[in-house]
């Protein structure tokens, strides 16, 4: 058994991980039971195919036609962007040379972890997670733990002081900044850094930071160098903060794109959508202008002539 | 005071009273390309009249466009702040405002402040980038209202978080006219690589305002919505004078091209039935008999209404205020239903389209939901058809072509107008950019139509400069005035701004430029026509 100190690393360690599930999940939810809105699409649309940014609405009588939607193609341009910054990289390349690594770092730290995690399992299963490993499985988490994390500690550091400097040096970004963002900048800086260190000094083969993964998995004792504790303590620190700041739209965006701004779905006489659009118009609207007769449904405030005799039926 | 560099101004300045707090001045504009270059001489924005900036609050800009009264009194602002928080809980409010509140929380909740919108904004880029027009600012002044006044962070919290607008009479009134300095064009939610849309932040300003203040551009409201309501036409034109205006439109195509054609008005079960921007009727009529007669040539079952809105296809609501978005859809569905039509196609107006089409498509259940589509598709197929007969040598001179943000970026109507420009005019050429990424005319969001104080200048000024740069740029070939040239603008809204931005610039005393319709151009090129039905000199 752990002792309470480790004990309690490790309980914050799982805790932290279940809340960002749990905290992402909710904010993903959260949007997704929204009520539905009117069409505010932007094109171009990828699933309508078209290479202009035309949409079905160029062909005559359109409601008679099938519709032809490539889903692929909004997959396909959402992975590209996450995983490249497409737009990011044609409309403000300046911008992008220092975002686009410093979210790389992201991924690659998220990534060393779960390959840590991978790892972890491996070695309560019996797997040996090393370079001797006769196992091409376990050679493989051992390099692609130890790629990730030499290159995530190491580009995450430049990107956050990258990211620091253009906020600083650059007339617009400033204009628009926060203590927030700074003490994220420089918050983020100090978990990658904690990550180098542990590399450099401590364990440049992350064999301790894993064994460490595989006490949180059994809960059994370890003994720790203060640096993996200060490393994994920031990495869930850090996880359970990006919840806290604009970093979620990552898992909104998704929402957004495919809710509003490639949300070109018709309403069909009959369908789920005019059913949901028949729900709302049945509720009331407290709006108070003089033209809008409050208390009443919004059906009934639709057809209402706004002469007509306000009733305040505010509620 | 007034503040002299745009440079320092930050959201805090928004609620700082001041005499002004940007006071534009010709230098600090965007260049335009010949025979502007070099000179100011239209780069100067009209002052208001002292008595005008007396009774009015235009510390903003110098400008106005929603003119609101200075309060009599503390308890006035007191009453206009209340009011004002009172609406902006409603705004997030699921049954209030269900119509755009996903994609407004998504707005205001995940903006990364990257800035990258600000270069996609035709006014912030024309005006020199002044920091009140950037795309981002008044999204930022209402997020961090949000925060600080609903949200009630503490006071540590909107330091941290840069919080620091106060809510006060200056901010709100100053915030009302901001919301009038956007064209709702949407290029910077279509650049944001985030999917955040400061266009539709102000328009959902716009809708607090007037929702729940009965603050809005008087043209919108009072002699817009509210007229074509009450009169049937946001023009105030009645149906004896639409039916007036129908019969002198059969007499000017008989005139012109010697074609006697009845114009069919509440046939009841015709296939389409045909809805105009009523300002075309009166600035235009060329315009719906042009439609007139193609549609009469393509043998076409259709018909005009001359009911009580019906005859008006504008819905100025879909710039401000949702109830009378939907009151003015539900009335051309209404309308459209009474005459058993199989279909109802929309004229060459841009917020028509968009409105009817698209957005109203949300509103209209059971069956008020009649199919509606653009008259591009309609007339691209008449044209391709053959039962026209054509020649181009007729439109043998510059023309390029303006495209409505309403149905091009913000509805995927970008080729069959092209389609068909490239079958017409020989001499054809595309602004820079175009399609999906054009810029707005400058008169969108109902700019175009707002004539009242200032405004009208700084529209020609600001929001339309960057148009006039394309136009410039697309005809610098051809820039001597002895070549005729015209930008064909197929939205009613559009060729008003085009009349006012080339009025205020002199385009056709010193370019000669014009702009027309795209169906004016079809009827044009019609070989049988017994003399031309465009000016061309």
């Amino acid at each position: 058994m752990s002792t309470p100190a480790v004990m309690v690393l490790q309980i914050f360690i799982i805790v932290s991980y279940l809340y960002i599930i749990c905290a992402y999940s909710y904010r993903l939810i959260k949007y997704i039971r929204m009520p539905v809105h009117l069409r505010w699409e932007i094109y171009p649309v990828p699933h309508e195919g078209s290479k202009y940014g035309g949409s079905y609405f160029e062909e005559l009588e359109w409601w008679k036609k099938t519709r032809k939607k490539n889903t692929i193609k909004d997959i396909f341009y959402i992975i590209k962007d996450y995983l490249f910054f497409v737009q990011y990289f044609a409309r403000n390349r300046k911008y992008w040379s220092v975002l686009y690594p410093w979210h790389v770092s992201f991924y690659l730290i998220v990534a060393f972890h779960v390959f840590i995690a991978f790892g972890a399992l491996g070695l309560i299963f019996g797997l040996n997670v090393s370079t001797a490993s006769a196992n091409a499985l376990g050679q493989a988490l051992y390099y692609i733990a130890l790629g990730t994390g030499i290159a995530g500690f190491i580009i995450g550091c430049l990107g956050s002081i990258g990211m620091l400097i253009s906020r600083l040096t650059d007339a617009d970004l400033k204009k628009f900044a926060n203590p927030r963002l700074y003490f994220s900048y420089v918050f983020y800086f100090v978990v990658f850094l904690s990550g180098l260190v542990v590399w450099i000094v401590y364990d440049p083969t992350f064999a301790d930071y894993r064994e460490f993964y595989k006490s949180v998995a059994t809960l059994h004792n370890i003994n720790l160098t203060p640096a993996i504790v200060i490393h994994s303590v920031l990495f869930a620190l850090f996880l359970v903060y990006m919840t806290f700041t604009k970093a979620s739209h990552y898992v909104t965006k998704f929402v957004i794109f495919f809710a509003t701004r490639w949300n070109d779905i018709p309403n069909v006489r009959g369908s789920k959508m005019e059913q949901k659009i028949q729900e709302r118009l049945d509720h009331a609207v407290s709006w108070s202008a003089p033209h809008i007769q409050t208390g009443e449904k919004w059906s009934e405030v639709a057809v209402e002539s706004p002469f007509s005799e306000k009733k305040d039926k505010e509620k | 005071m007034k503040q002299k560099t745009t440079e320092k101004i930050t959201t805090a300045h928004l609620g700082k009273p001041c005499e002004q707090l940007v006071d534009i001045k010709a230098g600090d504009l965007m260049a335009l390309p010949y025979p502007y270059d070099g000179t100011d001489k239209f780069s100067t924005i009209a002052q208001l009249k002292e008595e005008q900036r007396k009774r009015y609050e235009a510390s903003l800009d110098g400008v106005l466009a929603v003119s609101i009264p200075k309060p009599a009194s503390p308890a006035e602002e007191k009453a206009l702040v209340d009011k004002f928080l009172s609406g902006l809980s409603k705004l997030l409010d699921k049954n209030d405002n269900w119509t755009f509140l996903q994609p407004l929380k998504f707005s205001l909740d995940y903006c990364a402040r990257c800035q990258t919108c600000n270069e996609a904004c035709p006014i912030f880029i024309s005006s020199g980038r002044q920091e009140i027009y950037r795309p981002t600012y008044r999204s930022e002044v209402l997020r961090q209202i949000v925060d600080k006044y609903l949200h009630g962070q503490s006071k540590f919290s909107n330091w941290f978080l840069g919080n620091n607008v106060e809510l006060n009479w200056t901010t709100i009134s100053r915030l009302a006219e901001l919301s009038y300095r956007c064209t709702l064009c949407r290029r910077c939610a279509q650049t944001c690589p985030v999917g955040i849309d400061n266009g539709l932040i102000t328009h959902e300003l716009r809708k607090l305002f007037s929702q729940e203040l009965g603050i809005a551009a008087k043209e919108l409201h009072e002699t817009g919505t509210m007229l074509h309501l009450k009169a049937g036409s946001s023009t105030g034109m009645k149906p004896s004078a639409f039916l007036d205006i129908k019969k002198f439109m059969e007499e000017e195509i008989e005139e012109k091209t010697g074609k006697k054609i009845e114009i069919p008005v509440d046939k009841k079960g015709a296939d389409i039935l045909l809805i105009h921007n009523a300002g075309e009727y009166l600035s235009w009529p060329e315009n719906p008999a042009a439609f007139a007669i193609i549609f009469d040539a393509a043998g076409l079952s259709w018909t005009l209404s001359s009911e009580l809105v019906g005859y008006d296809g504008v819905n100025y609501g879909v710039w401000y205020d949702d109830v009378q978005f939907s009151r003015v859809a539900i009335k051309h569905a209404q309308i459209a239903k009474e005459l058993k039509v199989n279909r109802i196609v929309v004229g060459e107006c841009g917020h028509a389209h968009k409105a009817l089409i698209v957005i109203a498509d949300r509103v209209l259940t059971g069956d008020l939901n009649i199919p509606r589509e653009s008259c591009m598709p309609l007339l691209e197929e008449i044209v391709s058809s053959g039962k026209l007969k054509l020649d181009p040598m007729k439109n043998n001179f510059p023309v390029t072509l303006h495209d409505p943000c309403n149905y091009v970026r913000l509805m995927g109507v970008v080729e069959p107008q092209r389609r068909i420009l490239r079958k017409i005019a020989p001499q054809f050429r595309e602004m820079t950019p175009h399609g999906v990424e054009n810029y707005c005319c400058g008169g969108g969001s109902g700019f175009a139509i707002m004539q009242s104080m200032n405004f009208p200048s700084w529209r020609s000024v600001i929001s339309g400069r960057m148009k006039l740069k394309q136009v410039l740029g697309a005809f610098q070939d051809v820039i001597s005035p002895e070549v005729k040239k015209f930008v064909c603008a197929p939205c009613s809204n559009c060729k008003g701004q085009f009349r006012d931005l080339f009025n205020y610039y002199n385009v056709g005393a010193t370019c000669n430029i014009d702009y027309t319709g795209l169906v004016d151009l079809i009827v044009n090129s019609m070989v049988d026509l017994k003399e031309p039905f465009l000016e061309v000199k």
